[in-house]
């Protein structure tokens, strides 16, 4: 009888232990899933960028050096993702954002480019891949929140620790602190 | 964690649901075939218990039931591949594809692809715009693979890029439950009922219905009698039945999708004021809606699933028994679930 028992208790706390490794393994697969997404949409981006700025060339030479910016950020980024540091990439990337928005700004200053139907047709995909990217890093974001919270969380975390090595925290797709800082500070001058 | 603003529990939920109400729609069509069965099997001499007893346990006496749970499946089938199609009918609209012409129409298929990565979905929805005069949008489709959302060209005309967005990750939200599955078996199973009930109803009157065990209907006015009222409170109860089911369903639907949408976009105030622009352009305008809604065929099958309900603006049938209810909640409580009720002001009374 007492065997029993003890044998029930058992059988319950394999299929505990079984259940949540499940949980972890499909919430880490989708974090990893989401992570690729934004691999697609930072690669699109660069394509966006590489024919807008041929297509701007003939109006300003602003883009002589946007251009060789973005492609120096880009091979940084690629560099940092080729090396597993996820932080140097971010950071990388997120340069690259803030040039896109400046972009905007170049393009109000030159009446013919705002008539340039080309010109047009890229602001909106501009504007698309921006998003694209952005709603891919909160979906990012959000996996990784659910995961970590489950990681973390008591008694899951005891066999999440157990099977340690495969379940590592994922950083979050965020502004380095200078960066956020810098943002925080920015004011609009007329 | 908080279950309200947890939406994969509100997909366990819709699945149950969408269970529930495949379930009753199948006792339904059973109880349907029973009287069916009653009607025109049991031989005239036989009492009714005797006869419901024997039902049970003899086929030769249960045709209709059984064949009125095989027709439930089917119509099952039918939901699975064609409620878009039957959603659709009816509408003048053109599908939207990235190789689209216009600017308009490239934005509207970058939004939808846009938080279609917000939200996670696997496939890409179609995309309709329907050429009518009213302003609207809905979601249809069975899963997420054959799902598509339609919006009018109205609204496309009048709503920023901002507030379009708010309005497509409501439809995707939609989606994302599973609304659209469970809308599509309550529309695609209660449709088909009526429409069975409606044959028989007709071909008794008209005294065309072939006669199985030689009973003769002549012989027994009052017998005849009964199976009309059977018949008729029938024919008057189940709209009303999958009136009350389908307000069951959609009770808390419309606030989740909102929410869904501010989870997605992050923000509240554009989905506000879209709804707000399109609450003005119905009150403002009440004959040109009515008339929009009323000359769209099939009108009944899509009104539960509109971004809008044109009743909160007080625009009424009341012949038509599916809109003695309304299946949305108010502006105001909407608003309210937004956290945006200091907009309430700019919206238009309604009459």
């Amino acid at each position: 009888m007492d065997m029993m028992v003890i044998l029930g208790i058992i059988v319950v706390f394999v299929i505990y232990i079984i259940y949540v490794y499940n949980q972890l393994v499909a919430m880490r697969e989708a974090v990893r899933n989401d992570a690729k997404q934004i691999d697609v949409q930072l690669d699109r981006r660069f394509k966006v960028f590489e024919s807008l700025i041929s297509s701007v060339k003939q109006y300003m030479d602003y883009e002589q050096t946007t251009l060789k910016d973005v492609v120096a950020l880009r091979n940084q980024a690629q560099d940092a993702k080729a090396k597993g540091d996820d932080k140097g990439r971010i950071a990388a990337e997120n340069k690259i954002s803030g040039i896109v928005g400046g972009l905007n700004v170049v393009f109000e200053q030159y009446p013919d480019l705002k008539a340039n139907q080309n010109v047009l047709q890229l602001q909106e995909e501009i504007v698309n891949t921006e998003n694209k990217l952005a709603f891919a890093k909160q979906a990012y974001n959000d996996g990784i929140e659910r995961f970590n919270t489950y990681r973390i969380s008591f008694p899951t975390n005891v066999v999440a620790n157990f099977f340690g090595g495969s379940f590592p925290e994922f950083v979050y797709w965020q502004l380095s602190e200078d960066d956020a800082k810098k943002k925080d500070d920015y004011t609009v001058n007329f | 964690m908080n279950r309200v603003a947890d939406w994969r529990f509100h997909v366990k939920k819709n699945k149950r649901k969408s269970m529930y109400v495949i379930l009753s729609f199948i006792l339904i069509y059973a109880l349907v075939g029973l009287v069916l069965d009653w009607i025109y099997l049991k031989p005239h001499w036989m009492s009714t218990e005797r006869y419901l007893l024997l039902v049970l346990s003899d086929p030769k006496f249960s045709f209709f039931v059984i064949a009125m749970m095989a027709v439930a499946l089917v119509s099952l089938l039918v939901g699975r591949f064609f409620t878009r199609a039957m959603m659709m009918n009816g509408l003048e609209y053109h599908e939207v594809s990235a190789q689209s012409e216009s600017k308009e129409e490239i934005a509207l298929y970058n939004i939808v692809e846009e938080m279609k990565i917000a939200a996670r979905l696997r496939a890409m929805p179609r995309i309709y715009i329907v050429d009518s005069n009213m302003m609207n949008a809905f979601a249809t489709g069975w899963n997420d693979k054959n799902a598509a959302i339609a919006i009018t060209r109205p609204l496309l005309n009048v709503l920023t890029r901002e507030e379009l967005q708010a309005v497509i990750a409501h439809e995707i939200s939609h989606i994302r439950h599973q609304d659209i599955r469970l809308i599509s078996s309550v529309m695609v199973m209660s449709s088909l009922l009526l429409f069975i009930i409606d044959v028989v109803f007709r071909s008794f009157i008209y005294q065309r219905a072939p006669h199985y065990g030689g009973r003769s209907r002549q012989n027994n006015a009052g017998g005849a009698l009964l199976i009309l009222i059977v018949l008729m409170v029938l024919r008057l109860v189940l709209p009303i039945i999958t009136m009350a089911l389908t307000m069951f369903l959609s009770r808390s639907r419309e606030f989740m999708a909102d929410a869904g949408c501010v989870q997605m976009t992050r923000q509240n105030e554009p989905l506000a004021r879209a709804l707000i622009k399109i609450h003005n352009a119905h009150v403002e305008h009440p004959q040109e809606s009515q008339d929009a809604y009323r000359n769209c065929p099939n009108e009944s099958l899509r009104s539960s699933s509109y971004l809008y309900d044109q009743r909160t603006a007080g625009i009424k049938n009341l012949l038509n028994i599916n809109q003695w209810f309304s299946s949305h909640p108010s502006l105001k409580d909407r608003l309210i679930a937004l956290n945006a009720l200091h907009l309430l002001s700019s919206a238009k009374k309604s009459v």
